[in-house]
């Protein structure tokens, strides 16, 4: 079985950096993956269209929350638009299994991408920011 | 008891292979695969058509194991156990019949909290009115009073599971049943779990229908029976229509239905299924799983960090682990070659406030050896994901 447990995904889980409640954001979204439970709460700050600031809330498995973790630290500083292209190259990544374009943490959730019922809990907030 | 499961053999010398997930579906005998294997390769034909020997014997058999089953689960007649395809496609004619045969406009049904979706949603389907009767999940309890507090002189069914396949056998049950009985209302029974532990008793116990499943007593997948008491099958309308399970066809507004239990096993039936079921029984003679469940409590109760739900009581074990989703939790288990379920088991509105849980569950083949090295593998978990 191909251990997606490695350090990376532990430490985003065990102590993520955006795991907080930002104050008056601009853009609120919810990242709910109703059939495992998993349940976020996004928030966003933008300064001249630009994501300024941005944390997460709820519960989740440590895919999940690595996960989330990982794409709110890409996000900054991209215009929602540039976010959203961000979201998709990554979502394409994960269905086709092909991460060479990525880079960085994010590699880390390759081995999600191999195992179907894990592929929602890895790409929940990346499709709840495509959504928005 | 291991070596009567080829597929613990097989799976066993790939490597670590502890299989802790008979709820969802058991692992299958040796003796019920052989007894298939016999069927196809010796006596396959279809039932209630022919007139030549083997057709006259596949008859035989689908009757002698329609007895078997009779017994097994306790029923009066062997005309009130019907062969069906699992526990669902039961659980969904019941629902639809009832509502037909017995059910006027803003009747009530009373559902417990404790049911599996295929025992829920199928009444949401008839238009009946669905009260639900909470269950706690810190004492696993239904209360009678809460009951009692629900039935309205439009209350006509009861449908409650006597195991549920999340927190094991429930509580009160046969207290709750003495309730409805004296309400008049229908008991419905969801026995998927029950049927297992061999805990069906049904004409003493009160129940009026049930619905089961060969896949979760080793036998095999796409059979079920469906049990109804008689007197209340002769006024119910079938749900299926088709091949056998009509006397006469003298116009098509005019047809005289099979007697019971024909007119409810349209088509052809699954007579290889119905072979694994009675190998199954014969299987399950004896066996008694109490033991290993307290055994399974007392250990997994030793883990600090580890919380059962609704104290259970039966070969159904679910908890939460601090910190650690279930998910990870089965992942990583399974990487230990351990084999669990996690999520919401098909059971939301249970577990709808405190969220997804990993489930074990025990079969026959499971040892205290067994339980010992998931315990050992569970208490690792929260340090390999980087917990205290």
């Amino acid at each position: 079985m191909h251990n997606f447990y490695d350090e990376v995904i532990l430490d985003h889980n065990a102590h993520p950096q955006y795991f907080n409640e930002l104050k008056n954001p601009d853009l609120v979204l919810q990242a709910v993956n109703a059939s495992c439970g998993d349940k976020f709460e996004i928030r966003l700050k933008l300064k001249d269209k630009i994501i300024t600031e941005a944390s997460f809330k709820g519960n989740g498995c440590a895919v999940s929350k690595a996960s989330t973790d990982i794409l709110l630290d890409k996000i900054l500083g991209k215009s929602l638009d540039e976010a959203k292209a961000f979201c998709e190259s990554f979502l394409s990544a994960v269905h086709s299994g092909d991460f060479s374009a990525l880079s960085g943490d994010i590699c880390a959730l390759e081995g999600a991408s191999k195992m179907p019922a894990r592929v929602k809990c890895a790409t929940l907030s990346w499709q709840t920011i495509l959504n928005s | 008891m291991k070596e009567s499961f080829p597929e613990l053999d097989f799976q066993r010398k790939k490597g670590n292979f502890y299989y802790f997930d008979s709820a969802a579906t058991t692992l299958k005998p040796a003796s019920v695969i052989k007894a298939v294997s016999d069927y196809y390769s010796q006596d396959n034909a279809n039932t209630r058509r022919g007139f030549y020997p083997l057709a006259l014997n596949a008859d035989k058999i689908c009757e002698g194991i329609r007895e078997k089953v009779r017994k097994f689960i306790g029923a009066k007649y062997i005309t009130e156990c019907i062969f069906t395809h699992g526990a669902t496609e039961g659980l969904n004619i019941l629902a639809q019949s009832i509502a037909k045969s017995f059910l006027k406009a803003d009747d009530e049904v009373i559902i417990s909290q404790l049911e599996h979706h295929s025992s829920l949603l199928p009444w949401r389907e008839t238009g009946a009115k669905i009260k639900i009767l909470p269950c706690s999940l810190e004492t696993g309890e239904i209360r009678p009073e809460d009951f009692k507090k629900l039935i309205s002189s439009k209350s006509k069914v009861l449908v409650l599971t006597p195991d549920s396949n999340v927190i094991g056998r429930t509580k009160n049950f046969e207290k709750l049943v003495k309730i409805a009985k004296e309400h008049e209302l229908i008991i419905v029974a969801d026995c998927a779990q029950a049927v297992a532990h061999q805990r069906l008793d049904l004409d003493k116990s009160g129940i009026d229908f049930a619905a089961f499943s060969g896949h979760k007593m080793y036998a095999e997948m796409g059979i079920g029976v469906l049990y109804g008491r008689q007197e209340l099958l002769e006024k119910m309308q079938p749900q299926l229509y088709g091949g056998e399970m009509v006397e006469d066809v003298l116009n098509i507004n005019n047809i005289q239905l099979a007697e019971l239990p024909y007119r409810f096993e349209a088509g052809t039936i699954n007579l290889g299924g119905i072979v694994s079921l009675g190998a199954a029984i014969d299987f399950m003679k004896g066996i008694d799983l109490e033991p290993l469940s307290k055994t399974l409590k007392v250990i997994l109760a030793n883990n600090p960090y580890l919380k059962l739900i609704g104290e259970p009581e039966g070969p159904i074990v679910s908890f939460q682990l601090e910190d650690i989703h279930p998910h990870d939790v089965a992942q990583i288990l399974a990487s230990d070659g351990i084999c669990v379920r996690a999520g919401y088991h098909c059971a939301q509105p249970l577990l709808e406030e405190i969220g997804p849980v990993t489930r074990v569950s025990l079969g026959v083949h499971n040892t205290e050896e067994d339980i010992e090295y998931l315990a050992k593998k569970l208490a690792t978990i929260r340090q390999r994901m980087g917990y205290a």
